[in-house]
């Protein structure tokens, strides 16, 4: 099948009647439509499954342009449609989809009848219908809904896969691979026999049991039932748990991841501890040294300031020429003595009035009691003595006042450190708080598989039971024959359950291999060889890094790694689909099929972006893309060989948005 | 019946000839059901309990 | 003199408190109100400035034993001053009496009160060098470190011709 026009008429933000013609080319068969995030790609991929399935996910159901609402006048109408012109098995179809809203007279926009057409060009090249009632088939022949999905990828869907991948699970996985299967017929007979809903072919054997031939039987029957509806209730909350585990699970990787990150936070938390700490220490220093210089000065002070004053009062006392003139331990007393006794010391006569007497009471003035010459000798000494004390006192307390001048300007510069390190940590949440949420995790984990051993206990008993009173019941039912009959049927819906289940294990085992397999040889194409999928029964996906030294270049964001999965993975399918016979994907085999999906090119490493350019078109013949207007030119770079058509959304407004041909 | 073809389920004997004739029958009618949703599930089910319980009685 | 019971007297005995107060939870400049005496008058001294007993109402005191221990400091203190103010007597002679052998007589009264002045206007100085604009604990250190630079600028470096070619320095740096 391939996309010939697409023709939109008031559908959404664009209003009136706007074309988009594909490009068919073989060789340029990309056509790449480029707008903003929000001008209306995804939009318009929705476009495409509105008209072919009458499908949108908007929130916001009306279809009809707000630009047009604005100028309807009350009770009149007007209409959305969209046309898609396609080509599928030579006939060349045009499929019609129509909305038509009436705004009433109250103003209230009310929707009214849809209409679904498809129109086809006749062996004469004139324009048929197709029937309404046939109309549905013949859309699953075109493309049937259930493969749509593997060709219409909007901007979405991708963003949804993605988070599951890098969970490591994907419905997506799941659900292709049952499509790709094809055996629905075989799941449905499955079901039907022995499924786990109350409407099965055994579960309608077990109640039907005849009872009155003995009463046991009944009562088996009734703890039978009973021990299988505990039983389903553990398996449902089997259930529960393992979603609880995953959900605690993954809160435990992320908070050990982000503990990890924030490991830089915690070691900057430290190291505001340890400035902290440090800080108290200056602080303490810094008193301790204060105390120390205070002391220093308090003591020496007094001898510090009065240093010039003694200096100079010992001038003026030598100017005064009283320095030398004390004799020691002279008292007046001794003088009188020798004045009375006539002789002095050494000998020599004293007589009033002569020399020698002059000169004795002149020694008066100096000796005690009037002499102030020993005192003045003893000031002369303490001079000298607080001299020394002085001398030393200013570089004392210098020197002490620049260790405090140091400890000021280090605490300064580790204030500001601390101020630095709070400012980033401000920006990082709180790793204690991560770490107490971990543990709690960790917690519920644990209790979560204590439940779960307990309960798996609990089940292996209940089924032992119940399967030892099956057994009873069996004995006691052989004996009756209508007992012994719905035994029989029983038996046969069992094998049937058995074998069939058995099979499409093994199928969808096979398939799903199959697609890994599909799946990793693209995947590998886009990275060499670095990385591999691997996809578990429960459809787990891990990425797996295969050779380190092969793969070289920076790891990339999960999220460019995620969308070159789901690139690998639709490509895959596709190619898988129309590898099967299968009967249900015939329509696949013979004809080339279109890729239409937003390709966000800016998550990917520029020289991913090459590859993905090359395999895209590789995929599907025809293929559609819309990227955003930056990435344009990583588009051109790449794919502009191949590019057949260009469209621009030119956004005038919320409500209006116009396609334009671009180049 | 075929006794190379027997198997036990729960006590009974069973034969797998049926059981493969049973099972393809069975499976033709699920597909087509598919497509048509003609009938939902209890009657798939009924539908089912009858053609075992023919196929059982019958030789 | 130096042998009884002390007491700083009004807007003094504020500025005495404050002076011995703690700056930073655990340092004071001055250790005990005797500290403040013995340096008061040396300081009120140089700097010329003496003061008169104020009349307000607040207290704070030095005991007797405590003026008794220092009593040689003082004493010491007491007769640089006397030496050294020749405004008070400019008589070097006389100077010389007072200082020792007036000493704590009948004839040292105007003396001791003029002792007592300078002890206050020296109070105000170191009120004024030291705590008035101090806004915060490291300010208090900063002063006192200021008013000893100022201090050994002033009296107790030598000045010679080198100093006056390190006012061009200065000036150019």
């Amino acid at each position: 099948m391939l996309l010939r026009r697409l023709k939109l008429k008031n559908f959404r933000q664009f209003k009136g009647e706007q074309i988009l013609e594909f490009s068919t080319d073989s060789e340029k068969n990309v056509t790449v439509i480029m707008g903003e995030n929000g001008s209306g790609k995804t939009t318009l991929a929705q476009a495409f499954t509105w008209c072919l399935y009458g499908d949108t996910d908007f929130e916001d159901q009306s279809m009809l342009c707000k630009a047009v609402v604005q100028t309807m006048i009350p009770n009149s109408e007007e209409t959305v449609r969209v046309e898609l012109d396609l080509v599928h098995n030579n006939i060349e179809y045009t499929i019609i989809r129509e909305q038509h809203y009436t705004l009433d007279l109250r103003g209230n926009l009310k929707r009214s009848n849809s209409v679904f057409k498809i129109a086809y060009k006749n062996k004469d090249g004139q324009r048929e219908f197709v029937k309404d009632l046939e109309t549905d088939l013949r859309m699953k022949e075109i493309l049937p809904k259930e493969l749509s999905r593997y060709f219409f990828f909007d901007g979405e869907r991708i963003g949804n896969m993605s988070k599951e991948l890098k969970k490591g699970k994907s419905k997506e996985f799941a659900q292709a691979v049952r499509g790709l299967l094809g055996l629905s017929a075989i799941m449905a007979a499955i079901n039907h026999l022995n499924g786990k809903s109350r409407t099965s072919v055994i579960r309608k054997y077990d109640e039907s049991y005849d009872s009155t031939s003995d009463n046991k039987i009944a009562q088996y029957t009734k703890e039978i039932t009973e021990y299988e509806e505990k039983i389903a209730k553990i398996d449902t909350r089997l259930e529960e748990i393992e979603n609880e585990e995953n959900i605690a699970r993954d809160k435990c990787t992320d908070l050990s991841e982000k503990i990890k990150e924030n490991a830089e936070c915690e070691k900057l938390a430290e190291r505001k501890e340890k400035l902290r700490r440090e800080l108290d220490l200056l602080v303490q220093s810094k008193t301790t040294n204060t105390a120390s210089l205070l002391k220093t000065f308090n003591k020496d002070a007094s001898a510090y300031f009065s240093k010039k004053m003694m200096k100079d009062a010992l001038q003026k006392l030598s100017e005064a020429e009283k320095l030398d003139n004390g004799i020691p331990d002279i008292h007046a007393r001794t003088i009188d003595f020798l004045i009375m006794r006539g002789k002095c010391l050494c000998g020599r006569k004293i007589e009033v009035g002569d020399d020698a007497y002059n000169e004795l009471i002149k020694v008066l003035e100096y000796i005690p009691p009037q002499s102030i010459g020993v005192s003045i000798g003893q000031f002369v000494k303490e001079c000298e003595l607080k001299c020394k004390y002085a001398d030393t006192l200013f570089n004392d307390i210098t020197e002490k006042y620049s260790l405090i001048r140091d400890f000021e300007i280090t605490y300064a510069q580790k204030e500001v450190e601390i101020k630095l390190i709070e400012e980033k940590i401000k920006g990082m949440p709180k790793v204690g708080e991560m770490q107490k949420d971990l543990i709690k995790y960790e917690n519920a984990l644990r209790q979560l598989q204590v439940e779960r051993d307990e309960l798996n206990l609990q089940k292996g008993k209940y089924i032992t039971l119940r399967d030892r009173r099956i057994t009873e019941r069996n004995e006691l039912t052989l004996r009756d024959e209508y007992n012994r009959k719905i035994e029989v049927y029983k038996a046969y819906a069992q094998y049937m359950y058995n074998v069939l289940n058995d099979l499409y294990q093994k199928k969808e085992a096979e398939t799903r291999v199959e697609l890994e397999k599909n799946v990793n040889e693209i995947f590998r194409s886009i990275y060499n060889g670095g990385f591999s999928l691997k996809i578990d029964n429960n459809y787990n996906i891990q990425i797996i890094v295969n050779d380190f030294e092969g793969y070289a270049d920076d790891v990339e964001t999960s999220t460019a790694q995620s969308i070159s999965v789901i690139f690998a993975f639709i490509a895959g399918v596709i190619k898988m689909a129309r590898q099967n016979k299968n009967p249900e994907n015939e329509m696949l085999v013979s004809e080339p099929y279109p890729l239409v999906m937003d390709a966000p090119l800016s998550a990917f490493d520029k020289k991913r972006i090459q590859t993905v350019c090359n395999v895209l078109p590789k995929v599907a013949e025809q293929v559609i893309i819309f990227i955003k207007d930056t990435d344009g030119e990583i588009a051109e770079a790449h794919m502009s060989d191949k590019v057949g058509m260009r469209y621009l959304f030119d956004k005038k407004n919320e409500f209006e948005t116009y396609i334009v041909r671009r180049g | 019946m075929d006794n190379t073809n027997s198997v036990f389920i729960n006590g009974i004997e069973i034969d797998t000839e049926k059981a493969y004739r049973l099972m393809r029958r069975l499976v033709i009618k699920e597909k087509i059901n598919i497509k048509t949703k003609q009938y939902n599930d209890s009657e798939m089910v009924r539908m089912i309990k009858k053609m075992i319980e023919e196929e059982v009685q019958c030789y | 003199m130096f042998d009884k019971e002390y007491s700083f007297r009004g807007k003094h005995a504020e500025r005495v408190i404050k002076l011995t107060s703690k700056f930073d939870n655990y340092n004071q400049l001055f250790a005990r109100n005797i500290d403040v005496y013995i340096i008061a008058p040396i300081v009120g001294f140089l700097y010329g400035r003496k003061a008169d007993l104020d009349k307000g109402a607040e207290t704070t005191k030095i005991f007797a034993e405590t003026l008794i221990k220092e009593q040689s400091n003082l004493k010491f203190n007491y007769r640089l001053i006397m030496l050294l103010d020749e405004n008070n007597e400019p008589n070097l002679e006389e100077r010389i009496n007072k200082a020792f052998r007036y000493y704590s007589s009948e004839r040292s009264k105007n003396d001791e009160e003029l002792y007592e002045q300078y002890v206050r206007g020296g109070v105000d100085v170191l009120y004024e060098k030291l705590i008035e604009n101090a806004k915060n604990s490291n300010d208090y250190l900063k002063n006192l470190y200021d008013f000893l630079e100022e201090f050994e600028e002033r009296y107790n470096q030598a000045i010679s011709t080198e100093s006056i070619l390190d006012l061009c320095r200065l000036a150019r740096s």
